[in-house]
């Protein structure tokens, strides 16, 4: 904590006395959020917060980005979610002078796993991550230590193709929600990629599809931590694959319509008695209208696996924890949670000062009749959350990216 | 195995340049694309990502002009901090044989700040305003520019590209007589226009803008700026409100009915109207719709 500290100062001190010319860009964001819902346990009980007004100073980042050289280029972001300093990206990227076109990036990233991942959650129109991806991706989604090259296609439209050889954090790291398989260390390297393809739509429109695809073998003692093999560690497969699409049509200047959605599929390999798998998915579809150059109104919809819900511990509640986690619902095909979010946006000045407002109608849904057997739980069960939220950026313009 | 091979190396090799192919040229905007056609005639294959009906300050980095880019050898940038999106074009397409040419090289800028400059003054551009194509004297410092470009990225035609240029010098020569003549009609004429986009248009023919319809660059219009221009464009007998195509006509109207102000759509850009067709045509329809509005004066 402290070296991160030290080495924030470092970069502010060294940016701040480097000749102009060579500085790097800086910029600094807020997100604060004041919230408030229905919000339930699962037995129906009111949370202590239920219909209490709250207020977080959500996340502030920190982003340092310039150029090495000519071919190559650094990001710096650091965050603060909760009360934490992390890094949230720091890499190096070539993105100019190598054989066959190729950009090569390595550090920690957010992995291009679908389209909206490799977006920070300020540039999306809503504002709370999807439950699908909060789930099989992680809290702040799918970020590893790695390497990445990618290619450009030699077709008539743009195309690329991108690979991956990164840690493994994602079946990591058992102190965050992140641990999709807890109890399980990852010892092995795990493989992504996406392929995507770019077509313009007539004069006034866009879309791009990508198809990802994630494999992973680690080091696991059985289910759920428990009924380790009395012969030791097993490997484990793991298997996700993403489609994306992302369709943006612009009338002009002032006015434009987004119409994105990703589907998630995902397989684990279990070991408790014998080798067995589960397999789940979820994914969501929104669209976001923009008007009058500054405003904008739109709708999502979210399926996830699990009765998953990162927001419990905000909302006071305190979901059962063989329900209420990451590590079940990766592997939960049985029950799931939905999200219906009506969100809107006003932009003081673009990419400097914005307003959003949202209202979120998330849903759960037991079926697995064994959870339900001797408690109290409902075997459906809804919660309503209004928010609003304040991102201010300081700090150079960045340009927009599709 | 040897098959896809040779397909996938056939693919590559149709997308590297041949050797007596034109010159691919992309500019930022379509006012340097009109000027490279121009210098480079016939030998050159020139396209534009900025479009004369769109704002150049907001273009979205699509994959698609990256691709544009991938395959072309000079890439003409405006500069003056003006289109700093075309960076992430250019890094996005990944083309290392690129030659870029800040157009703005040699431009005696108008409004250059010479204080602090921050966001409380809105999107104000720290190297000064970066619309200096619209004085048509820039026109020549921009094909000087463009000919520089095309001399590096083609030698074996550096000769036609600057008969070219002088060609095309000496049209804008003989037209800056023409619009000169017809613009000693509006001298001092006081205008108000949406944006800071007409400053060197201004300067070149003696036009006065008293104000703006923003009231600081990039911030959409308030009620007391509005209010306050108002005032000042009843007080100086203001008519014209200059309205650039991609800008609401919803303020602009608004103060041309409390005033009696005639809104004119002003094209910023080659494209901007139907009428600016190239550079040339550009300054033809801006001086005729001044030249217009005097003779509808009250």
């Amino acid at each position: 904590m402290k070296a991160i500290l030290m080495a924030a100062a470092a970069i502010f001190l060294t940016a701040a006395y480097s000749y102009p010319l060579t500085q790097p860009d800086i910029s600094a964001i807020g997100d604060f959020r004041a919230y408030t819902g229905n919000w339930k346990n699962l037995d129906g009980a009111k949370t202590s917060k239920n219909g209490t007004l709250n207020m977080s100073f959500e996340e502030l980042e920190l982003a340092v980005a310039g150029y090495l050289n000519p071919y190559a280029k650094a990001w710096v972001t650091l965050s603060t979610p909760g009360n934490g300093l992390e890094i949230e990206e720091a890499y190096g990227d070539i993105f100019k002078g190598l054989p066959l076109k190729a950009e090569l990036k390595a550090g920690q990233y957010l992995v291009d796993f679908g389209k909206l991942n490799t977006f920070h959650a300020h540039a999306f129109p809503f504002i709370e991550r999807p439950l699908v991806h909060q789930a099989l991706l992680g809290p702040d989604g799918f970020r590893d230590q790695g390497v990445n090259i990618s290619f450009l296609l030699p077709l008539p439209v743009y195309s690329k193709l991108s690979l991956n050889i990164l840690r493994g954090s994602i079946f990591s790291q058992g102190d965050t929600l992140a641990d999709t398989l807890t109890h399980r260390n990852s010892q092995l390297p795990i493989y992504s990629g996406r392929w995507n393809l770019f077509l313009p739509i007539g004069s006034k429109g866009d879309l791009d599809v990508g198809l990802s695809g994630l494999f992973g073998r680690y080091k696991g003692k059985g289910a759920y931590g428990t009924g380790d093999a009395p012969d030791g560690f097993r490997n484990l497969n793991a298997v996700m694959g993403a489609f994306d699409a992302k369709y943006k049509i612009r009338w002009s200047d002032y006015t434009s319509l987004i119409v994105q959605g990703e589907y998630i599929i995902n397989r684990r390999d279990l070991f408790t008695q014998s080798f067995t798998h589960v397999t789940n998915g979820g994914g969501f579809a929104f669209f976001d209208y923009t008007f009058l150059k500054r405003y904008d109104l739109g709708a999502m919809f979210d399926r996830a696996p699990g009765i998953f819900d990162g927001n419990a511990a905000r909302f006071g509640q305190s979901l059962p924890d063989s329900l209420n986690n990451t590590s079940r619902a990766v592997l939960d095909n049985k029950n799931y949670s939905t999200d219906i979010t009506v969100f809107g946006g006003f932009a003081l000045l673009e990419e400097t000062t914005l307003i959003r407002l949202s209202a979120q109608y998330t849903s759960y849904h037991i079926s697995d009749q064994s959870l339900l057997a001797n408690t109290s739980l409902k075997s459906k069960d809804s919660e309503l959350t209004i928010m609003a939220q304040l991102i201010w950026s300081m700090g150079p313009h960045k340009p927009h990216e599709f | 195995m040897r098959k896809i091979l040779l397909v996938a190396l056939t693919l590559w090799s149709a997308t590297a340049t041949a050797p007596w192919a034109k010159v691919k040229v992309v500019a930022s905007s379509t006012d340097l694309a009109s000027i490279a056609r121009e210098v480079g005639g016939a030998l050159v294959d020139v396209n534009s990502i900025g479009q004369g009906k769109s704002n150049l300050h907001f273009v979205e980095m699509l994959p698609s002009y990256m691709l544009q880019v991938s395959k072309a050898d000079l890439y003409l940038k405006i500069g003056l901090a003006m289109d700093q999106w075309a960076d992430g074009i250019i890094d996005g397409s990944r083309n290392d044989k690129l030659t870029v040419v800040d157009c703005s090289k040699g431009i005696d800028v108008l409004e250059k700040p010479s204080g602090k400059v921050d966001a409380s003054m809105g999107d104000v551009h720290p190297d000064g305003n970066p619309h200096y194509w619209l004085d048509p004297r820039n026109g020549k410092i921009i094909a000087d520019n463009i000919l520089e470009g095309l001399t590096k990225v083609d030698p074996g035609d550096a000769a036609t590209y600057k008969a070219n240029r002088d060609a095309f010098e000496a049209r804008l020569d003989q037209k800056w007589q023409e619009w000169s003549n017809v613009a000693s009609a509006f001298k001092g004429l006081p205008i108000v226009s949406y944006h800071s986009t007409f400053v060197y248009f201004a300067h070149a023919f003696g036009i006065d803008v008293i104000g703006y319809v923003e009231p600081k660059p990039g911030i959409e219009p308030t009620a007391s700026h509005t209010a306050e221009l108002i005032d000042l464009m009843k007080q100086r007998q203001v008519h014209v409100i200059f309205r650039e195509p991609y800008y609401s006509e919803r303020a602009p109207q608004a103060i041309a009915k409390e005033t009696g102000a005639i809104v004119y759509t002003a094209p910023s850009s080659v494209g901007g109207t139907d009428d600016a067709k190239d550079y040339v045509s550009l300054f033809d329809t801006l001086v005729g719709i001044l030249k217009q509005a005097t003779e509808n004066r009250p």
